[in-house]
């Protein structure tokens, strides 16, 4: 066989499998919209509000789903990152690191979006934008932690070291995710704890209903799939600028 | 209402943002892909 041909399938083989994934993507991009068009409705509508709330503190209460939504996505996110950069540590395969910067990107986006919720949400239930509860700062700190990660990341050059780099600092970065965690039910916090317990100091807790229920698995089925649709975007896209890199340095 | 526009309207707009930060280095890599491959061929 020739190498014209075997360089020929090999670039038919590599377009099918191109193929395969524009398909992938669509199909989650899809599912993405159909959920989060569902979550919209769910919050916004189905969800019945709060009877042990009144007036603006009742209506914010609905934000409790997209916040929680965003949180289960940014963990999501954070989990994915540990996976890959352990995986990365191990096998040493650059697309586990890709993995580990996809996620962290987009829980970071995601991570903002629970903070800015929260914050929103906390303005008519504890009459302010912002307290420096341990809930509330331990978030803070997990998000820019990540940040930082992006930020020395990029001020990496060797591809190699860029990776062994970004895969010990996500490890580490993800010790803060168990702490931001457990910091409503260690320290003295006024957040309400909604999963595994309560918190006898929080303010602005609710029982949840069916409705209510239904409604916060809708998010986390809804925050997962837009978590993993990004995800797997920005993972492509990355593999795409490795690729450039390569060219460049054939082309010099 | 206020409080709840803002609250889905920050997050949506998050969400944008990033997907048009990710259209735009898919242009921006696809375009210097063409190029670098039209000229890795050349050769």
């Amino acid at each position: 066989m020739s190498g014209a041909s075997i360089s020929s399938q090999g670039r038919t083989a590599t377009a099918s499998r191109l193929r395969g994934w524009d398909i992938a993507q669509l199909i989650l991009n899809i599912a993405t919209a159909l959920a989060m068009a569902a979550l919209m409705w769910a919050s916004l509508v189905y969800a019945k509000p709060a009877v042990n709330l009144a007036g603006n503190e009742q209506l914010a209460q609905r934000i409790f789903y997209i916040h929680m939504g965003c949180n289960i996505g940014a963990f999501a996110a954070f989990i994915v990152s540990l996976i890959g950069s352990i995986t990365y540590l191990v096998s040493r395969n650059l697309d586990w690191d890709r993995v580990t910067q996809a996620s962290i990107e987009v829980g970071t986006i995601i991570g903002l979006g629970t903070i800015i919720t929260g914050s929103v949400w906390s303005k008519p239930t504890w009459n302010t934008y912002w307290t420096w509860d341990p809930r509330l700062t331990a978030s803070t700190i997990t998000v820019l932690i990540y940040v930082a990660y992006i930020l020395f990341r990029n001020g990496i050059d060797n591809r190699i070291t860029k990776a062994r780099f970004g895969s010990i600092y996500a490890l580490f970065a993800f010790l803060s995710i168990p702490l931001t965690y457990y910091s409503a039910r260690w320290f003295r916090s006024i957040h309400p704890v909604v999963f595994n317990g309560e918190n006898a100091d929080a303010q602005g807790g609710f029982a949840i209903g069916p409705s209510m229920s239904q409604t916060l698995l809708i998010a986390t089925i809804s925050f997962s799939l837009l978590f993993s649709a990004l995800m797997i975007a920005r993972w492509r896209q990355l593999r795409l600028q490795d690729r450039v890199e390569e060219l460049r340095e054939e082309v010099e | 209402m206020v409080y709840l526009a803002s609250a889905f309207i920050a997050v949506w707009l998050l969400v944008t943002l990033y997907v048009a930060y990710m259209g735009t280095q898919q242009r921006r890599l696809e375009d210097e892909i063409r190029g670098l491959e039209e000229i890795v061929e050349r050769r």
